[in-house]
């Protein structure tokens, strides 16, 4: 992996494309720390000095914004607004038979669906944002710190929206950012930022594990989670990499009576095909009975027993629904994104099909069988990997944002995998030699 | 997009400034020329070029140049270059798109840049759209340049290589895109580099520019070759098809069944067969599963059959004549003789009509013309290397954006000279087609009555027939232009303008036809002389001479019917049809208001036209049951008009689509053409090979080596198997005992012993080798061998790369980028190749020799070529005369039949030895039939094949 940077170095267009990605994520990340007006400062870094560890139901978020939420940064949405609207639109799509068809449309439907998710976003972005800055205002934002009242402190209207706008042309910001890593940079802008948030919250993770220990100075425990990080990221890497190939042949490949093409046309079919969706559709699903207890401030019966069970992350309740609820999602992110229909339908049309089983429905049947045996694994191994951070919370006492975890590392292992990829191949086209010397 | 354009526009200003700065300095030096005498005028060419040596760069002579280009065309043609022109010609000059409307003389233009790209001696290329206008502008304005000693030249599609190649060292070269492409092809192709007829690609000013560019970028230029015999299945398939039913699509969704025995949708081109057909299909075929893996071919053939049925229509797509399916230009209704579908269509569609299935085909060589004109490159002294490709046409602007993106080239609008004054009505919009052609047929009867001449443009022959019978039924004299009046195509043009005149026409009348108001006097003026016995090019001076009075003459005689025509309006072009881009509707408008003439235009639409019917189906339906209106009325509905304008520009921007994504998987083939094309090169221009083939020696036996010792101790390597595939490739003398020996025992051999032991083998054996046929022969049979792996490995990569680039979308499903995939893919196919054609070549080298003693005399020249190639046929004698000094000892032959003949052991197919394009041998292209220009046409086979 690093010599396919140090080489991609070494080439003037790619290294132009390289340094181009670097400078945008420089931006980003000065972004993530300029603050917002009309926000105090200083009272925000104490409160998030006082409240690390427990970031409670912000943590999520916070980890895609790369720790810029809690401080109210101009970026503190990030990109978390447009990874929800896509996922929204891409829902959206199975359901409105309008998108469907724009979809199906090629290049010019897909342009129409991109600019609508622009569009949400900059919807998300204001209603997050307003959410945002009114749970700051109301010192919700950091439960159980002294200066949480004082963090927005001239509570006119005027500097909320100026707040609220501030933190939407932010996100729109980010946004652009991403889509000029995307086109003029290296690999795809969206998955760049999230890596570049999640990786800039590493250090400060693990320095707080060391910081927390007590063996060593902290260094065995330093010394320890590094160790399951990296077997983590293998074992991950590993999975990650694992996919069915089901043969696909066109009439194409006989040229007379000459065939062409050896085993290259298939599907893949990957282990963990719904890739880190279900988990954060499980985790936002099993917030939703926390935060509705936090703005209720009830302490009814039902409330101490979410509060205790569900809001709890070490609570067995929480991890086996959320368990659960991976595995669910897993199959059901995979129905909505891989449509057996769908793909038997394009393959007949373009003449392809699976040796030995007829084009059409039967095509269709095969292609969901497999998928579901395939996808049993796929989801086990995403919930158990999704239960990691939970886990090291009881080993280790670290804090649930233990960086080696969940979400976290799958996106980096997979946006990592696909970057380099991509550079390798862009290195390769570069690389072209001859057979004469 | 807008925001680019927008950027693009900015330094237009700045353009036209300098453009304007030189047009004045051109003007401020023009006295000095209009004194000088012919012989003098000429003799500034040799000055330029010797300056030009002296380290001027083409810059700083422009100024003169084109003063004297100007002064010229004046004595020559009569036709002083406007100061509008002198811009355009210095836009081109900078590698600028120049956009001039039409009847501003772009052909005049093109002399000015050309005439001072000329200067350095390296060639300039001038683009045209067909055949007929690069012959006229290369007579007509060739005739300037030649005034001015220069030589130019032409090629044509049934010219011979010997001719092309002439044409091609002249210092101006005039054809089609289409000929400048196949024959960098060819000449990729070529056995010895006497075959050779382009001398690099310098500088080239292409015509109609976005045509060429735009609209047919999205097809790849194919030189294919027969391949094998077509099967029966054709025939089968054709009948078996006619009775299946069509269908609709169904929806598990929405709980719709499928219906039918398929289903057909035209806007994708695509046709997919439903369950039931699949199961008659199997019952009448007698099998059990159509889609096992044996039975692949078949399912091509059934999708071929229906396509042919429902895709591709009779006198539309394809016509039938003397038994032949011949191809239409969807654009131009023009016949494309010659011209095949790719993949078994054509075979299908002639099951389909009942004709002679020809041979399939497979292609030898492609290449995209957005890749072909990439390679134009200028070098300026210092040897930087500027672009080389510029471009004039009419309608430009509406691509801008992809003109700068994919060719980085600029667009610059160049004034007109006089003001347009041409008045664009709005559309009318009507609710069937056929009302359309009624209110279309009423229209012209009107205007036809005044005398006021129109020019009607259709989409497709079928449209201009009809529209001609209706206008014959109403009595109304016209002319039609289309494909079937290919011949007359001069003459109605030339007539078109006159008064009362009404011309039907499809898009042949589009771009580059000059419709002049009262009738064109040079062609009345070409006419009269011709009649005289004259010849532009035998009878320069004499043309020249009597040139201006025949003119006068008959300018005299247009001139009262152009005031009268002025008029009553100028010419009215009528459009009955959106086309694909706005940029053809434009390109038909501006036939008229040429040169500040007055003129008028309008668009007949209807809902039933296909851009309707494709893009808004659901919008058409609307409207047709809201219809409240009577079939005759036009319809005034902004909903309508706006469905309109978006129908195209989703045709337009799919289109851009389409090419980008062309572009984006052709440059993986392109990077791996150059390489091949440039490796191709240094072999036949005579790279020593003995190194080289040491190389490929050492490479292959590391392989094999590596790849048996890999894993294990030395007791578990089968040798024994590494030993055969040394046998396969040279005569091995070295024994695994002996080795054994050497080393001690079985486990002191390491790969590295072994591998050297081997290549020390190998270099014996090919020294011996070389003893025996003497070095010379050694060396060309290297060429020949290694340029024959080559190219029959190419060949196959070609097929596999395209293999690959079918399926390549399904990777998409494990969230890859196809594009990506293609790239990885692509270069480790491209790596195997390499690493075949070492391997192979070597072997080749090696097992020749005992060909040579088994294959004695006897065998005919022609025989020896069992290959799937007709092509190697016509090549065997082209290649004797190609290396004549190794025929003269008396070796030549029997090495070609070497070739051949060694291929069995390999894979049945043999060195193929392609030369359909070899030199000077019109005996044996008559041999089997066919012309050379047919062939070639051939040759092009379905480079349109797809939309």
């Amino acid at each position: 992996m690093l010599t396919a940077f140090a080489r991609a170095f070494k080439t003037p267009d790619l290294r132009k494309k390289l340094l181009f990605t670097l400078g945008i994520i420089v931006v980003y990340r000065l972004g993530t720390h300029i603050p917002i007006p009309g926000v105090d400062y200083k009272n925000v870094q104490e409160c998030v000095d006082q409240a690390s560890g427990n970031q409670g139901l912000f943590g999520l978020v916070n980890m895609f914004s790369g720790g810029a939420l809690l401080q109210i940064t101009v970026f503190a949405l990030g990109i978390m607004p447009y990874i929800t609207a896509s996922i929204i639109l891409q829902l959206l799509t199975v359901v409105i038979p309008r998108l469907e068809a724009l979809k199906k449309e090629g290049q010019a439907g897909t342009a129409k669906i991109t600019q609508y998710t622009r569009y949400l976003t900059v919807a998300l972005a204001i209603l997050q944002g307003t959410g945002l800055v009114a749970t700051a205002r109301s010192g919700a934002l950091f439960s159980g710190c002294t200066v949480a009242g004082q963090i927005v402190p001239d509570q006119a209207i005027f500097t909320t929206v100026v707040m609220v706008i501030c933190m939407t042309a932010g996100t729109c910001v980010v946004m652009w950012l991403g889509e000029l890593i995307t086109d003029r940079g290296i690999g795809n802008g969206m998955s760049i930022l999230m890596f570049i948030s999640i990786a800039a919250t590493f250090p400060s993770a693990l320095w707080a594990i060391k910081k927390q220990g007590e063996l060593a100075d902290g260094w065995i425990e330093f010394g320890t989670v590094i160790l399951v990080g990296l077997v983590m990221v293998g074992l991950v890497v590993f999975v990650e990499q694992a996919q069915r190939r089901i043969p696909v042949q066109y009439a194409k490949r006989m040229i007379g009576r000459r065939s062409y093409g050896g085993t290259s046309t298939y599907i893949p079919l990957k282990v963990n095909q719904a890739g880190v969706i279900p988990v954060i559709f499980a985790s936002s699903l099993l917030y939703i009975p926390a935060l509705i207890v936090q703005f209720s401030n009830s302490t009814a019966g039902w409330a101490t027993w979410i509060t205790k069970n569900l809001a709890d992350t070490a609570a067995t309740p929480h991890i086996i629904l959320y368990f659960f609820l991976i595995v669910f999602f897993a199959f059901f992110y995979v129905a909505i994104s891989f449509n057996p229909e769908e793909v038997a339908d394009n393959m007949k049309k373009y003449g392809g099909f699976i040796p030995g089983i007829r084009a059409g429905r039967p095509t269709a049947e095969y292609l969901s069988y497999v998928l579901n045996r395939i996808t049993w694994p796929g989801s086990l191994y995403l919930g158990l990997i999704a239960l990691v951070p939970t886990m090291a919370l009881a080993g280790f006492g670290a804090n649930q944002n233990f960086p080696f975890g969940g979400t976290s590392i799958l996106i980096i292992v997979g946006v990592g995998l696909e970057t380099v990829k991509q550079i390798e191949s862009q290195l390769q086209q570069r690389n072209y030699e001859g057979f004469l010397r | 997009m807008s925001v680019l354009s927008k950027l693009m526009r900015a330094g237009e200003g700045k353009i036209l400034r300098k453009l304007h700065r030189i047009a004045d300095q051109v003007n401020s030096i023009e006295e000095d020329f209009a004194d000088l005498s012919d012989a003098e005028l000429r003799a500034l060419t040799d000055e330029y070029k010797q300056r030009y040596a002296d380290g001027e760069s083409l810059d700083d002579l422009l100024p003169e140049a084109f003063a004297t280009v100007r002064e010229a065309a004046k004595r020559v043609l009569g036709q002083r270059h406007y100061d509008v022109q002198i811009m355009g010609g210095a836009a081109l000059h900078m590698g600028y798109v120049a956009e001039m409307k039409t009847g501003e003389g772009k052909t005049l233009v093109g002399t000015l840049p050309a005439y001072l790209n000329a200067l350095s001696g390296e060639g300039v290329h001038i683009v045209t759209v067909n055949d007929y206008l690069a012959e006229r502008d290369s007579e007509l304005m060739g005739r300037v340049h030649k005034f001015l000693g220069l030589n130019v030249g032409c090629i044509l599609a049934n010219q011979t290589p010997a001719q092309r190649r002439e044409m091609y060292a002249c210092d101006i070269t005039y054809g089609t895109n289409n000929e400048f492409g196949f024959d960098y092809l060819r000449d990729n192709m070529a056995w010895s580099k006497d075959e050779l007829v382009q001398r690099g690609h310098n500088f080239a000013i292409v015509d109609e520019v976005d045509s060429i560019l735009v609209d047919e970028a999205r097809t790849p230029l194919i030189i294919s070759g027969p391949a094998d015999q077509a099967t029966k299945w054709y025939g089968d398939f054709a009948k078996l098809v006619t009775r299946l039913k069509k269908g609709e699509a169904g929806n598990t969704l929405k709980g719709i069944e499928e219906t039918g025995d398929y289903e057909v949708d035209e806007k994708k081109r695509t046709v997919a067969i439903h369950e039931s057909g699949v199961a008659k299909v199997e019952d009448w075929l007698g099998i059990d599963n159509l889609y096992e893996s044996v039975n692949t071919p078949l399912v091509g053939y059934l999708n071929n059959a229906i396509k042919a049925k429902e895709l591709f229509k009779k006198d539309k797509d394809y016509v039938v004549l003397d038994g032949e399916v011949m191809i239409v230009d969807e654009h131009t209704g023009r016949i494309l003789a010659g011209r095949r579908y790719n993949e078994g269509m054509h075979q299908a569609i002639e099951a389909k009509e009942g004709v002679d299935i020809k041979d399939e085909n497979q292609t030898l060589a492609t290449i995209t013309l957005q890749n072909f004109f990439r390679l134009y490159k200028r070098h300026d002294h210092d040897g930087k290397e500027q672009p080389g490709l510029s471009g004039m046409t009419g309608t430009a602007m509406t691509e801008a954006a992809e003109f700068h993106q994919i060719y980085k080239l600029g667009v610059v609008p160049i004034p007109t000279n006089r003001p347009m004054v041409r008045k664009d009505q709005s559309d009318l919009i009507y609710r069937t087609e056929v009302a359309k052609f009624e209110a279309v047929v009423d229209d012209i009867e009107e205007k036809h009555r005044k005398g006021q001449p129109i020019l009607v443009g259709t989409t497709s022959v079928e449209k201009s027939e009809y529209l001609s019978q209706q206008l014959s039924k109403r009595g109304v004299q016209h002319e039609v232009l289309n494909a079937k009046q290919h011949d007359r195509e001069a003459t109605i043009v030339a007539q078109a303008g006159r008064k009362g005149s009404v011309t039907v026409a499809t898009n042949m009348a589009g771009r580059g036809t000059d419709i002049k108001l009262g009738g064109n006097p040079e062609d009345l003026a070409e006419a009269e002389l011709r009649q005289r016995g004259l010849d532009p090019e035998e009878h320069i001076e004499e043309w020249a001479a009597a040139l201006p009075a025949a003119l006068e003459r008959a300018e005299q005689a247009v001139k009262a019917e152009f005031e009268e025509v002025k008029e009553l309006g100028g010419l009215y072009v009528l459009g009955t049809e959106r086309h694909e881009s706005r940029r053809i509707d434009n390109q038909l408008r501006g036939r008229s208001g040429r040169q500040g003439d007055p003129g008028e235009s309008r668009f007949y639409l209807s809902l039933g036209d296909d851009l309707m019917r494709l893009f808004k189906a659901q919008m058409v339906e609307r409207v047709m049951s809201m219809a409240n209106v009577p079939d005759d009325v036009p319809i005034e509905n902004k909903m309508v008009t706006r469905a309109i304008a978006s129908a195209q520009s989703q045709v337009e921007t799919q289109n851009f689509e389409t090419r980008k994504n062309v572009l984006k998987y052709d440059e993986v083939l392109n990077r791996q053409r150059e390489v091949i094309y440039g490796e191709r090169r240094r072999v036949l221009e005579g790279e020593d090979l003995q190194e080289q083939i040491q190389h490929f020696t050492n490479d292959t036996i590391d392989a094999y080596v590596q790849a048996e010792t890999a894993e294990g101790f030395p007791e578990d390597w089968d040798l024994d198997r590494l030993w055969g595939a040394f046998k396969q490739l040279y005569p091995v003398k070295v024994t695994v005992e002996e080795l054994e020996e050497a080393a001690g025992d079985r486990a002191g051999l390491t790969a590295d012993y072994i591998a050297e032991s081997i290549k020390d083998d190998v270099r014996e054996q090919y020294e011996a080798r070389e003893k025996q046929l003497g070095s010379e022969i050694m060396r060309e049979l290297e060429r020949r061998v290694v340029l024959s792996v080559l190219d029959r490995k190419w060949r196959e990569h070609l097929y596999e790369m395209d293999y690959l680039q079918e399926g390549i979308g399904l990777r998409a499903m494990a969230q890859k980028d196809p594009l990506v995939e293609y790239q990885r893919e692509g270069f480790d196919m491209f790596q195997a190749m390499m690493d075949g054609i070492k391997e192979e070549s070597v072997g080749y080298l090696f097992n020749l020799e005992v060909q040579v003693e088994q294959q004695v005399e006897e065998v005919p020249v022609e025989d020896a070529a069992p290959s799937l190639d007709k092509g190697a046929q016509d090549a065997v004698p082209a290649q004797a005369g190609a290396r004549p000094e190794i025929r003269a000892k008396g070796l030549d032959a029997p090495q070609r039949r070497d070739l051949h003949f060694s291929a069995p052991t390999v894979d049945g197919e043999g060195g193929v030895v392609e030369g359909e394009f070899t030199d000077g041998e019109p005996a044996q292209a008559q041999s089997d039939g066919l012309t050379r220009a047919e062939r070639r046409k051939q040759a092009k086979g379905g480079r349109r094949r797809k939309k």
